[in-house]
């Protein structure tokens, strides 16, 4: 049977294994109603896990009975519900993950199912997709810096009996308005307390546009330049509330990848160019707009990990940021407290050529590799980590800092031979989220 | 020399007015916390409570001493600590 196996930081239980323990190790997760470690019934993949500070969201494709031909998804969470992030109805701590309700009939949005889930610090962001209509993108929780993307009255003032449907009505395109039933969201990315989505929407004289919006912290220029970065004589605002649109590089290549850090945002453009906004006070931007065949990019907080296409085929991994805990994955700064801009690989063993990495993953401070190989017509697959360790989040039984990647999963002979596989990895704030199929 | 995980200027902090202390995430997902009297008190360094890990608070103290009304999170009980 598939499982999801979660190691790290656990204060509050979001790792969802029954317990408020830190697990050093991989655990499985434990779901309301269900035998201890599995997944609920009919459960037939986890398509998303999202966890902001002490909250983990899950997105279950589940088939209720064998009839039914169309899966449903299903909306999971579990660790800390203080801010109203796991919904109005839930406002206590729950160590294994409990279905989330939403009254999305008393808003209107019956017919409405679940796309996407992503969280930020203490808030949580859910995509609705209903069949001929435009999504719907909704936010609960706290909203200290704006997080919600609504015109609350300010700082830290949330109602946490709601949910909240975020407007992009006001964006102005070309003097054009945006038609908000016509929006789809094709992605959404958070960072510790700002928000970016990239949105196809279709503006008053017909014409469908691509557009990226974000909202939350912007001192640092994360979500592009704001009115007070240009006149210095206005106050620095510290938060932006509601979506503004954010100017990139070029405006006429796609945005095919978006990934936050705590203070700064790197854009994946379809020409394989990057856009790089906000804090490099650590080096997590040096480089990044010079560089060109960019397949892949995440970040962890104070990082930038990029994966470049090489001439002959392959990829490097460079990685740029904070090297405090080992993050950057290579030996050159191995001691001491040195930020490194980017311009060196992450060291992967030579037997391991990264045309077989899958999927690069950032957590708070570290990083996951999937990587998949064709051996003797078997697809095995594998998960590599480095960097931050102090909670065991690497799942090494250890919590000492990992400077080089290591192999993470499969670990013992027994993981090694079994007939699973790994069908998808995820990393929160000191936690790393491992999905075993069939 | 301390290693700090990173240097955090107090207008990224948030205020609980609750608890009376400022905070700003800790990768673990819990909180670097510092108080008010602490940062009064020329202190710097705010600690997690469930890790290793401090930052150090880059503030003005100046400002924070005497220009009370322009530091989020700052109220009449302001005068009280100081008359102390």
């Amino acid at each position: 049977m598939p499982t999801l196996l979660s190691a790290g930081s656990n204060a509050q239980g979001q790792l969802g294994n029954a317990t408020i323990d830190d697990s050093h190790v991989f655990q499985t997760c434990s779901f309301h109603g269900c035998q201890r470690g599995t997944l609920p019934p009919g459960t037939s993949k986890v398509t998303c896990v999202s966890s902001g500070a002490n909250h983990t969201l899950v997105l279950l494709e589940r088939n209720h009975d064998s009839h039914s031909l169309q899966p449903s998804i299903e909306l999971w969470g579990c660790g800390s519900g203080i801010r109203g992030q796991l919904g109005p109805a839930f406002r206590s701590q729950t160590s294994f993950f409990q279905p989330i309700q939403l009254p999305l009939k008393q808003y209107g949005l019956d017919g409405y199912s679940y796309k996407a889930a992503c969280a930020s610090w203490e808030t949580t962001y859910i995509v609705l997709g209903c069949q001929g209509r435009g999504d719907v993108l909704v936010s609960m929780g706290a909203n200290d810096f704006g997080d919600l993307g609504v015109d609350s009255k300010g700082k830290g003032n949330e109602n946490s009996h709601a949910i909240h449907i975020v407007s992009f009505d006001h964006l102005v395109v070309k003097g054009r308005r945006i038609s908000s039933d016509s929006v789809l969201v094709k992605s959404i990315s958070t960072g510790q307390h700002h928000v970016v989505v990239h949105l196809h929407a279709t503006l008053t004289d017909a014409s469908t546009q691509s557009l990226l919006v974000g909202w939350g912290t912007c001192r640092h220029g994360q979500l592009g330049t704001t009115a007070t970065s240009v006149n210095k004589r206005l106050p620095v605002q510290t938060f932006i509330p509601v979506p503004k649109l954010i100017l990139v590089n070029e405006p006429d290549s796609d945005v095919t990848g978006v990934s936050l850090g705590s203070q700064h945002t790197v854009i994946l453009h379809a020409s394989k160019h990057l856009t790089s906004l906000g804090s490099n006070r650590k080096g997590q931007l040096s480089g990044l707009q010079s560089l060109s065949n960019v397949h892949d990019i995440a970040c962890t907080w104070n990082g930038t990990y990029v994966m470049v296409g090489k001439e002959a085929g392959g990829c490097y991994i460079f990685s740029g940021g904070s090297n405090s805990h080992g993050q950057l994955g290579h030996t050159e700064h191995k001691t001491g407290y040195h930020d490194s801009p980017i311009h060196a690989a992450v060291e992967l063993p030579e037997w391991l050529p990264t045309s077989m990495v899958k999927r690069m993953v950032c957590g708070s401070e570290h990083v996951l590799l999937f990587t998949q190989k064709q051996n003797n017509q078997r697809l095995e697959s594998e998960v590599w980590g480095w960097g931050w360790n102090e909670h065991g989040n690497l799942g090494l039984g250890t919590t000492t800092d990992v400077h080089i990647p290591i192999r993470i999963w499969p670990r013992t002979e027994e993981e090694q031979n079994s007939a699973y596989i790994v069908g998808g990895i995820w990393a929160g704030c000191g936690t790393s989220w491992l999905y075993l199929e069939d | 020399m301390v290693s700090y995980y990173d240097e955090i200027e107090i207008e990224d902090m948030a205020w609980d007015p609750v608890k009376r202390l400022y905070h700003y995430p800790c990768p673990c997902g819990d909180r670097f916390e510092i108080s008010r009297s602490q940062l009064a008190n020329y202190e710097n360094i705010a600690t997690c409570p469930s890790c290793s890990l401090i930052i150090r608070v880059i503030y003005d103290l100046v400002r924070f001493l005497f220009f009370p009304s322009s530091v989020p999170g700052t109220c009449s009980n302001n005068l009280l600590y100081f008359s102390r």
